[in-house]
Parts: structure tokens; sequence; C-alpha cells
């Protein structure tokens, strides 16, 4: 049996990059959806308040002021900060496909990665800070049929993961440094 | 690079292409030019040895520093 390549053309890193493809355009149209119920809620808001506006389904009206809606823009910001880190993964994957991985360019992807994780986790600790808040000074909203409780926790595996991207993106700018040099020395 | 490479006036000196430094001492004429334009950063003893047997020098006359005090303002 023929062993797979590594990398270049045809190789386990085209396998990878290819899939890392598909992932990135359903991540844009999970956004995309995610975008349109957003633009719904706030219309049907809009329509509640003012009576002005489209008018929706009752159907639909009831799925859009269901627990989704409270989530929805977590849930973006979420898609936002994935799509991303699958676009500089499709970087770093472009430059195996192409068979030279130590470019500089990817110590600096590596380091957004790390950076993005780091912006999700912060700002999820922030939105449970907030949700945390908005239940203490107003109560549970029971009307809803949400059951919000007040959560604090800490992913450790995040946090080792942006440690360790961190970590990496240095090893590879050095490593990069180190090739340039031995690129040049005769 | 204060450094500076005289490959220039030791083949003019010796009547001898880069061609044919490049035969004899066994480097590709890619590396040899990386050389002769300053833009290496570091020479391998074997090669420095290999140079100074066909050009039948020192590696002192191959090499020689010259301050750059531009270079020296953009280090520090």
């Amino acid at each position: 049996m023929a062993r797979l390549k590594t990398l270049g053309p045809g190789s386990l890193a085209a396998i990878l990059k290819r899939l890392l493809d598909i992932l990135y355009y359903l991540l844009w149209a999970a956004l995309g959806v995610a975008s349109l119920v957003t633009l719904l809620i706030f219309a049907v808001g809009i329509y509640g308040v003012t009576g002005i506006g489209p008018s929706l389904p009752p159907e639909l009206r009831d799925l859009l002021q269901m627990s989704v809606v409270v989530a929805l823009p977590f849930a973006i910001f979420g898609l936002v900060a994935l799509t991303f880190i699958v676009h500089k993964l499709r970087n770093v994957a472009d430059t195996l496909v192409q068979g030279d991985p130590f470019v500089p360019e990817n110590a600096g992807h590596l380091r957004s990665i790390a950076l993005a994780i780091l912006a999700y986790q912060l700002t999820s600790y922030a939105a449970h800070g907030v949700l945390g808040l908005l239940l203490t000074l107003f109560g549970r909203p029971v009307e809803s049929g949400v059951s919000l409780t007040p959560e604090f926790s800490v992913n450790l595996g995040a946090w080792f993961a942006v440690l360790a991207l961190f970590v990496l993106s240095e090893v590879f700018r050095e490593g990069t440094r180190l090739r340039e040099e031995q690129k040049l020395t005769i | 690079m204060p450094i500076q490479v005289s490959l220039d006036r030791m083949l003019l000196e010796r009547r001898m292409s880069l061609t044919e430094l490049c035969d004899r001492v066994g480097i590709t004429m890619a590396n040899l030019s990386i050389l002769k334009t300053g833009k290496a950063k570091a020479v391998r003893f074997s090669t420095l040895e290999a140079l100074c047997r066909e050009l039948d020098c020192q590696p002192g006359d191959l090499l020689s520093f010259v301050d750059d005090p531009d270079e020296d303002a953009e280090r520090s």
C-alpha cells in the first residue's frame, strides 16, 4: 500500500485543507442564518413595541421568543471567533500543502488563533457576569420559559490551548529565523 | 553587514571567472552569488577552506570588517 505523503499536493495536509474549507463555508452559512434570525428577532421586537414592521406568522414569532433569543448574540460572537480560527488554520494548512510550513506568517497565524481563543474566553466571562448582574437586578424571567442561572466556570483546556499556542508561535518564529539563517549560510 | 567579502577583487586579480570558482570549490552559483553580494549570514569553515585553497589566499584576504554607523544606530 502506498504511504500517504505528509506535505504537498495529494497529501494528508491537502485532505486537512479540504476539510477545513468545508468547515469554513459551513460556518459562514451558520453565521448567515444566525444573523438572519437576529434580524427577525429585532423586527419582531420593533413590531411588538410600535406595531410597525413586518408581521410574522404566530408560530415563528413564538419560536423567536424562546430560549434561543438569549443565547443568540453570544452564539454569533462564538461563530465569528470560530470562523476566524478556521480561516487562520486554512492559511497554515495552505502552507503545508505548498510543502513549506516554516514561513514567518505562520507564527502570526498561531498567535492570532491564541488571541481569538483568549478573546472568546474573556467575552464568555463578561457575558456570564452581565447575565448574573441582570438576573440579580431584575429577577429570573420565568415568563419566557427559560431557566437562567448565573454560572461561572473556568475552561482550563481553553486556557492551556492559549498558552500552548503562544509558545508554539514563538517556537515557529525562532524556527523560521534559524531556517532563514541556515539558508544564507554558505 | 559590516563584514565585507572581497571575492570580486580576488577573482579579478587571478583572472578567474565565478563559474570556474564554482566548479573548483563545489558550491552552486546561487550560493556563491549570495556570498559575493554580501547577503550571506554565515560562512562555514569548510567553504572558507575551499575558497582559500582555490584562490591561494588567507581568510583575511577574503573578509574584512568595515564599521557602518547607520547599521549600529539601527541595531541600538
